[in-house]
């Protein structure tokens, strides 16, 4: 049989075919006992592998390991492992995430404006990971465990916004040119204009109420500064850290790059032990561009081993 | 539309799709679950532009398709010989040691869809067992319907004669 009769074949088993061409099989069924004898056989490997299908049911256990997920809100993602890796953890692990989606559910997650969202990575894929409650520092009972997006989509101008607080120190700094507090504020409304970023100021105020963004905050205090180390608030603004579109981290960036940079990060211990660049930002890779205290941070939604991440403004 | 009537509607579809793109019961069993993490992840972004069953089946795909493909990469112990050799081979599934033996129809059915390429054991799988259109199995493969139309015919004819109906 030709593959143009052929492919007539299966159209005619799925009731594809033209009027017309309908018409023309059929007649030449009716003439052709041969080509009625491979409809047929067709039609029993056709149903077969319905029977097939209705008789494939997926394990039990599935339904087991499914169900943290199912009972998580989309925002409040945990880590989950394939079941016979993790199905015999520890019952404090249990609570743990009880403990966690209880939170979750009380706390639902807005929708997050995919159009401000960091782009999704790909990750390694021998690890599955989802996100887990931030670490320990949750000031807000409206705030849902281990979610950062809100920071996305807030308004940050908004009037009902508490006053910043001045901005501090990321990091160390190079020596030389490291802009003053007035160039700070006279940075900030160039920065609008040039990448649609919104001021530093306006948008520290809400990161400062996130999780992460809290207890940078407590880190960022002068007291917590080192003697004599100098401001930069001009080069900072607020960027999210994503793992396979995950907020992980947020914080402030070290450069003014607008464009997304994918970093590859180790994590161990809950703690981001190495982060380096894969691809550039505008300028291409620069070191600069990684958040100066981005390794150190403790995370608790992904796991130990080695993920790829992006870096992204977190206000547009 | 929540995740856990989206679980409980493609459970099946995810793990029969799953099980007949993987070699064993156990990698289907983490691929069902990558699946439908990745649902989970993506639902909130789902807009309903494509029939969610499509989306869903869509994918499904993106990752069976990728996890055969790092599978077939896995090197062996024998060296570059040997990887090539297993290359070569369809699938790890049954093969025509069971198809001789085996009287039942179910059976050679099976056994003969394993032995298909992926992408036609897939495009058939999805009209035969799963029921879609050429229309929605063109989107979910993203595939153009004209290939989607040959294909189903291609693999249906390899299985009826590996069947030996």
């Amino acid at each position: 049989m030709d593959d143009m009769l052929t492919e007539l074949l299966s159209r005619y088993l799925d009731d594809d075919l033209t009027a017309a061409e309908r018409s023309d099989f059929e007649a030449r069924l009716a003439a052709d006992p041969e080509l009625r004898a491979e409809v047929e056989a067709a039609r029993k490997v056709q149903h077969a592998i319905a029977r097939l299908a209705g008789e494939m049911h997926p394990p039990a256990a599935l339904d087991a390991v499914m169900e943290p997920m199912l009972r998580s809100a989309p925002a409040a993602q945990r880590r989950v492992r394939p079941a016979f890796r993790w199905l015999g953890a520890a019952a404090a692990v249990v609570l743990g995430v009880t403990v966690a989606m209880e939170v979750a559910r009380r706390n639902p997650q807005p929708e997050l404006d995919r159009t401000t969202a960091p782009r999704v990575v790909n990750h390694d894929d021998t690890e599955i990971f989802q996100l887990a409650p931030l670490p320990s520092a949750v000031p807000s009972e409206n705030r849902p465990l281990g979610a950062t997006d809100h920071l996305l989509e807030e308004d940050l101008e908004s009037p009902a916004a508490p006053e910043p607080e001045p901005l501090e120190i990321m990091g160390p700094l190079p020596t030389g040119d490291l802009p003053s507090d007035d160039d700070a504020a006279a940075a900030a409304p160039a920065r609008e204009e040039k990448g649609g970023l919104r001021a530093a100021a306006g948008a520290d105020a809400a990161a400062a109420s996130a999780p992460s963004a809290a207890r940078l905050a407590a880190d960022e205090t002068p007291a917590g500064r080192a003697k004599g180390e100098p401001k930069r608030a001009a080069l900072a603004h607020p960027v999210a850290v994503t793992v396979d579109g995950a907020v992980i981290w947020s914080g402030r960036s070290s450069c003014l790059c607008e464009t997304p940079i994918e970093i590859r990060i180790r994590v161990r211990d809950g703690v981001i032990a190495e982060a380096t660049e894969v691809s550039g930002g505008r300028s291409g890779a620069t070191r600069s561009c990684l958040p100066a205290d981005l390794v150190g941070a403790r995370i608790e939604g992904v796991a130990d081993g080695e993920h790829r991440a992006e870096i992204a403004a977190a206000a547009q | 539309m929540v995740f856990d009537e989206v679980y409980e509607r493609f459970r099946r579809p995810i793990w029969r799709l799953a099980r007949r793109l993987t070699a064993n019961d156990e990698e289907a069993f983490d691929a069902t679950q990558e699946i439908f993490l990745r649902i989970w992840r993506g639902l909130a972004g789902f807009r309903g532009d494509a029939k969610l069953s499509t989306w869903v089946f869509q994918v499904a795909w993106n990752y069976l398709r990728g996890h055969h493909r790092r599978r077939e990469r896995q090197p062996t112990a024998l060296g570059a010989a040997a990887d090539e050799a297993v290359l070569r081979m369809p699938d790890p599934a049954p093969g025509p040691e069971r198809r001789a033996v085996a009287s039942d129809l179910l059976d050679r059915v099976t056994a003969a869809m394993d032995d298909l390429p992926e992408h036609y054991r897939a495009v058939v799988w999805l009209r035969d067992a799963e029921g879609l259109s050429y229309a929605e199995i063109a989107e979910a493969l993203d595939l153009p319907i004209g290939t989607v139309r040959s294909r189903l015919a291609r693999a249906r004819s390899a299985l009826k004669e590996a069947v030996d109906l």
